[in-house]
């Protein structure tokens, strides 16, 4: 994938992760790839220009490494959010694959600060029973997980045809279409075949 | 903290897309992170995305090629479609995005552009109304909508709206087997 490429790849991705319910699968080769583009050419703008010619290029560069760097904290700033907000069943899963090394370090230590302070504030002076933060069988589940079924829009990338849905006519989905859609219905053709992006 | 994204964001994406201008100036081709433009020579077009566009619009230093579909006589036939089709008819995504920024910082690069704005809010009014066809037409049982060609602003519109009141609806869908659940265990339950 070229440069330019890269750069067309994480603005989809903004809008993915941005859309989607769920923590999609961390970027990590578009990501790292782009952050070590991004760190080498600030490096490169530090000189000083001399001539006018040399700072109207460089103005350009900085605009063009500014937006750029917006779409990388953007992309891992929604995930952060998301995150925090799924945190207490993100621990629990067996398989946090899909963060990234410094995601897990970040969900290790919000995890902790979070459930320490609701030790302190009151699950202490709650009966015994009521203490634990997690959820046991045959007890209302506490923690907030993706809501799957969240309703999204998607544009269709490529030819799909037929969808089939539980309780109501099926689908077809054609190149360019664009539909609003729960999100577990269309789940695999946008993280597995990348058929179908969210917008 | 809000992730949703916003009608900025949605300008943003606009701004990353391609556009012909006509430079007045020289310069060598300058490799930015988004792809590689120029080398800019004076009267000779090329194609830049178009923050750069107006970048250098606000300097004096080009001329912006509007693109086709502003052009007076595509645009009064598209609106006469919008008119006759059921649903949306076809259109640049960020139509809305980028006739108004090259309205506002172009101005004079657009003939008729009094004339091309008026058709463009016409081109808005027609869709709108379709929106709110759309959704006076919503059903609780029917969670599936066919949108296409529905424009990027024109989906921001649409999208607290709908994924709201969907997700509410499932909300309570969820509620209500949740307590059809417990009202079977407690029958189930010995006395």
């Amino acid at each position: 994938m070229g440069l330019a490429e890269e750069v067309l790849e994480l603005e989809a991705a903004v809008r993915r992760e941005k859309a989607c319910p769920e923590i999609l699968m961390y970027e990590s080769d578009l990501i790292e790839s782009l952050i070590g583009q991004v760190e080498s050419r600030e490096k490169a703008l530090r000189i000083d220009p001399i001539t006018p010619e040399e700072q109207f290029r460089g103005l350009l560069y900085q605009m063009d490494l500014d937006r750029v760097k917006y779409l990388l904290s953007s992309y891992l700033r929604s995930r952060l959010v998301k995150i925090q907000a799924y945190a207490l069943w993100v621990v629990r899963q067996d398989d946090v694959n899909f963060l990234s090394p410094q995601e897990i370090d970040f969900l290790t230590k919000y995890y902790s600060i979070k459930t320490n302070h609701f030790k302190k504030t009151f699950l202490l002076g709650l009966p015994n029973d009521l203490r634990s933060l997690e959820s046991r069988k045959g007890q209302r589940v506490i923690e907030v997980s993706p809501q799957l079924d969240k309703h999204v829009f998607i544009k269709v990338i490529d030819d799909v045809g037929r969808v089939q849905t539980e309780n109501s006519a099926d689908i077809y989905l054609e190149k360019g279409d664009i539909f609003f859609i729960p999100y577990n219905l269309v789940k695999p053709l946008i993280t597995e075949e990348r058929k179908i992006d969210l917008v | 903290m809000e992730i949703e994204l916003s009608m900025a964001e949605t300008e943003f994406f606009a701004e990353s897309q391609l556009i012909t201008i006509v430079p007045n100036f020289r310069e060598d081709q300058i490799i930015l992170l988004c792809g590689q433009f120029g080398p800019f020579r004076p009267s000779i077009p090329l194609d830049v995305p178009l923050w750069l566009a107006i970048f250098l619009k606000k300097q004096h230093k080009c001329q912006i090629v509007p693109p086709s579909w502003m052009d007076l006589e595509v645009l009064s036939n598209k609106v006469e479609v919008e008119r006759k089709t059921e649903g949306f008819a076809e259109i640049d995504f960020h139509y809305l995005e980028t006739s108004s920024m090259l309205l506002t910082h172009a101005q004079e690069d657009i003939k008729h552009k009094s004339v091309i704005g008026r058709l463009i809010q016409d081109l808005y009014d027609l869709r709108t109304a379709k929106i709110r066809d759309i959704i006076k037409e919503l059903k609780p049982e029917n969670s599936k909508l066919k949108l296409t060609n529905i424009a990027a602003i024109e989906l921001q519109t649409l999208r607290r709206l709908l994924v709201c009141t969907f997700d509410t609806i499932s909300q309570i869908n969820r509620k209500e087997e949740q307590v059809e659940d417990e009202k079977n265990n407690e029958n189930a339950a010995p006395q």
